[in-house]
């Protein structure tokens, strides 16, 4: 325990410069809106309600990060192995193919043996996947950026297929799959929310895959790897086949994201059912500094910009793409905060302010 | 220092270095070197691993600074800052990894960079470079793309590259170290001939049989000073092995182990044959025994084939033939890896293959242990017993750090080093194949680690020994051999004199033994 607070006081520290871009990011996005005669004071405030307003506004933040959390954790764990999983997206999307598939078939037979079943299924889905891309990886050479790339693609037209073909709904009229059977849905957390126990298993993951990480000997190969692969072969250490570990551990915890957004959320599997999670995943791995404990506030500040956007377009009909601008210059900034000319300059002043004899 | 003006290299007669001091940190590389090359000739620059050749070289190619001395060309002093301003001085680089960009042709990699023109025809260009070639006596198609063409024609484009540039001295390193026999024979001539143009010429190298071939005068580096300067015709490679590795005082015998007596041989390597990454035979037809309670030596100079012989006996690299055999088994149960319990290892490099550095100094620890039974409970990393083991060696070895929670950047090199050498020896291996174990490490440091090896020995260890360090391998080991090129040049032991074990490690097959 006393280890777990030494790590996340580290932790803080080192999101400094996260919550320093965010600020950034925010403060100049409200001036971009200022362009366009709307007050910046009026759109953060209005951003700040629409995430924290209320009860409701928050349960809405939660959610949307949710699924956030799960696609950043898993570019953060495949990260720390030093490989870059781009495949989140298709990851996410098998889960919630997975999860529909049982979903919509299995109606009331559900048993606590079949929700295990499930889980290792939908679990599985997303392994598969990164597991492909590290056999193209250790055999074939291919990176594994292009490589997870081309399944996503492969990933999404699946789902088309599906939704058009064997898991359309009985009524055939729209490309989306039948409802979820009652009882393959997550249970709701919080009366007159739509916040369901998915964001409970989320921070669940998180803790695991901290754990996995930093306190078992198989992640600390992974981070060992992630950091000097040379010094891990030379230890003795099979990098290929940990490099395949990380990316279908990676890919599992993608798709479990999948899984909750369609068992707790829409109830039903759309085209859409990824609005690009598995790539602002990436974003939020960075935010959170690609720790696993890092992921969980960053997701929710991804989270909070979604329904503050949302509230934007409610009540100042400002498109809800400017949370989209704020995250990409969010990413900006991580980077430039990173940069060692901003990290000289940064302490340079610090020591000038210190040694101000005033 | 002021710069009067650059000097138009075609009319410069020679460069001089003079007073020439580099220290990195506490090490100091160069201790005032004097060197000058005339236009003209080919002045052979000689040296061991660490006296300094490639540090000077780095020097006049703008890669460094001195601490002090000067450069002239001829008699005006010149600044060379940057690598630019070393190409505009008229001075060019052929480097012993070629700087060429794969996938252009010879054309585009010859005019990369004196190239300043924003549009060009790409046909009048490759027109222009193939006359140039033509015109320098080289056969090199311009149109070829780099990729598709051997290491001797690579080294050629890197000339022709220098010559393109203008430029009137050309340093050579280690040129022949890539080379075929017979691409060495046209190297050679290449040499004759821009030397016949008046161009000056630096041939940095180990093998001595090429110094006395190729060079007018030859200049011999120790431990960064500079030994002699001396016309080849009047050298011999005895004398100059000599002179390159200096005076080595054999210790006390009654370190020797009595080799007559009844030897347990616990690894035997026969008719070795290891291929590296470009296809070269790194080593070749090796065989030797290891027996328990000796320290076998493996001489020579860095980059002989060390480094592939090491992994290959570690398990980390496939062998092409010949056979590695153990007799006592030293692997992990129900595994294919080598218990590093047992079988202790010291990997030369140590930031790049023996250490993550931004990890602490207890995860450093457990590196190649993290599947071990004794750092585990319940599955978990068991920390407190991996700090407490960590202290251990830190307290064993004398390593000045402030605990096992320090970053292992944070240690100075020789901390690290002593602290790679608690780590092998820990666990009290039964073998130990150790890489260079007292690099960059003070006088005092070394000695500790040689009485742990000592140590290790009188209890029965068997350590395989790779240094590049002649006095270390004198003072450890019982015997040693000297590999160069990838070949066993010669056995040796503590009575075998330097200047042998020096004409081996510059390439001389034996003349005459002891």
């Amino acid at each position: 325990m006393r280890r777990f607070v030494e790590t996340t006081r580290e932790l803080g520290l080192s999101l400094l410069p996260s919550i320093l871009a965010f600020v950034s990011a925010s403060l100049v996005a409200a001036l971009l809106v200022s362009f366009f005669n709307h007050s910046p004071i009026l759109v953060l405030r209005t951003i700040w309600q629409g995430a924290f307003g209320d009860v409701y506004s928050l349960s809405e933040t939660l959610l949307k990060a949710t699924p956030l959390v799960c696609t950043g954790l898993a570019v953060a764990l495949a990260f720390r192995a030093g490989v870059w999983n781009i495949g989140a997206e298709g990851q996410f999307i098998a889960g919630a193919m997975t999860v529909t598939v049982f979903g919509v078939s299995a109606t009331n037979l559900f048993s606590p043996l079949l929700w295990l079943i499930m889980t290792g299924c939908v679990f599985l889905s997303g392994a598969v996947l990164g597991m492909v891309v590290g056999w193209l990886r250790e055999k074939r050479g291919v990176s594994e950026v292009i490589s997870t790339i081309m399944l996503n693609a492969i990933a999404l037209q699946f789902l088309s297929y599906a939704l058009h073909g064997p898991l359309q709904e009985i009524a055939r009229n729209y490309p989306q799959s039948d409802r979820l059977a009652d009882v393959a849905r997550l249970p709701q957390l919080w009366p007159g929310t739509r916040l369901h126990t998915g964001v409970l298993i989320v921070v669940l993951l998180a803790v695991t895959l901290w754990v996995i990480l930093f306190r078992l000997p198989l992640g600390f190969r992974l981070r060992v790897i992630g950091q000097n692969s040379r010094a891990a072969r030379f230890a003795g250490i099979k990098v290929s086949r940990h490099i395949a570990i990380a990316l279908a551990l990676s890919g599992g915890v993608a798709a479990i994201g999948g899984a909750i957004e369609v068992a707790g959320v829409t109830g039903r599997l759309y085209e859409n059912i990824s609005p690009g999670y598995g790539y602002t995943g990436i974003a939020v791995a960075m935010l959170g500094r690609l720790h696993p404990l890092g992921v969980l506030p960053a997701a929710f500040l991804f989270g909070a910009l979604e329904s503050g956007a949302r509230a934007l377009q409610r009540n100042l009909g400002i498109s809800p793409v400017l949370a989209e601008v704020i995250q990409g210059m969010v990413i900006l900034f991580v980077v430039l905060y990173e940069t060692r000319w901003f990290r000289e300059r940064l302490t340079k002043y610090v020591t000038f302010l210190n040694n101000d004899p005033k | 220092m002021v710069v009067e003006k650059v000097p138009i290299s075609s009319s410069v007669r020679a460069i001089r270095l003079q007073g020439i001091q580099k220290h990195f940190g506490s090490i100091q590389a160069l201790a005032g070197v004097d060197l000058t090359l005339q236009a003209g000739e080919v002045h052979a620059l000689l040296g061991e691993n660490g006296a300094g050749k490639s540090t000077l070289m780095k020097i006049l190619c703008g890669l460094y600074r001195p601490d002090a001395g000067a450069i002239y060309f001829d008699n005006h002093p010149v600044k060379i800052d940057s690598p630019a301003v070393a190409m505009q001085l008229g001075l060019g680089f052929v480097q012993q990894h070629f700087s060429l960009v794969d996938n252009l042709t010879v054309t585009e990699n010859i005019v990369l960079g004196a190239q300043s023109r924003f549009f060009y025809s790409p046909a009048a260009l490759q027109q222009q470079v193939q006359t140039f070639i033509n015109t320098n006596g080289f056969a090199l198609e311009a149109a070829a793309p780099v990729s598709a063409l051997g290491v001797g024609e690579k080294q050629r484009v890197e000339i022709i590259k220098a010559l393109y540039r203008q430029a009137k001295f050309i340093v050579f390193d280690e040129p022949t170290s890539v080379l075929a026999p017979q691409e060495i024979a046209m190297l050679f001539a290449t040499i004759r001939r821009l030397q016949a143009e008046g161009k000056g010429i630096i041939f940095i190298t180990h093998k001595l049989d090429e110094v006395l071939q190729i060079s007018n005068r030859l200049t011999i580096l120790r431990a960064g000073k500079n030994v002699v300067t001396l016309d080849a015709g009047s050298a011999t490679a005895e004398n100059l092995a000599y002179m390159m590795i200096g005076e080595i005082i054999p210790p006390a015998p009654a370190n020797y182990h009595n080799l007559t007596g009844a030897r347990s041989v616990l690894l035997q390597v026969k008719n070795l044959q290891i291929q590296n990454e470009r296809r070269h035979f790194a080593v070749n037809d090796i065989s030797f025994e290891l027996a328990a309670g000796e320290i076998l030596g493996v001489a020579g100079v860095d980059g002989s084939g060390q480094h592939e012989l090491a992994e290959a006996i570690m398990g980390l690299r496939q062998p092409e033939a010949g056979m590695i055999q153990w007799k006592i088994s030293l692997l992990k149960k129900k595994k294919t890896l080598f218990d590093r319990r047992r079988l202790g290892f010291v990997p030369p490099d140590r930031s790049s293959e023996a250490f993550v550095s931004d990890f602490s100094v207890a995860e450093n620890f457990m590196l190649e242990r993290s599947d071990d039974d004794e750092f585990r409970c319940a599955g978990f990393l068991a920390a407190a017993k991996i700090d407490d083991r960590t202290k251990s060696v830190i307290e064993n070895f004398n390593v000045v750090c402030k605990g096992p929670e320090q970053k292992l950047r944070e240690l100075s090199g020789g901390n690290q080093q002593k602290f790679l050498l608690g780590r092998a020896l820990s666990t009290n291996p039964e073998v130990l194949v150790a890489m260079n174990p007292t690099w960059g490490v003070d006088v005092a440091a070394t000695a500790a680690i040689h009485t742990r090896l000592r140590h290790m020995q009188k209890r029965g260890g068997a350590i395989l020994l790779f240094s590049t360090d002649l006095e270390e391998i004198y003072a450890l080991c019982d015997r040693f051999f000297v590999i160069h090129a990838g070949r066993l040049m010669g056995w040796a032991t503590a009575t075998t004199s330097a200047t042998q074990v020096g004409l081996w490690m510059t390439g001389r097959p034996s003349a005459s033994i002891r």
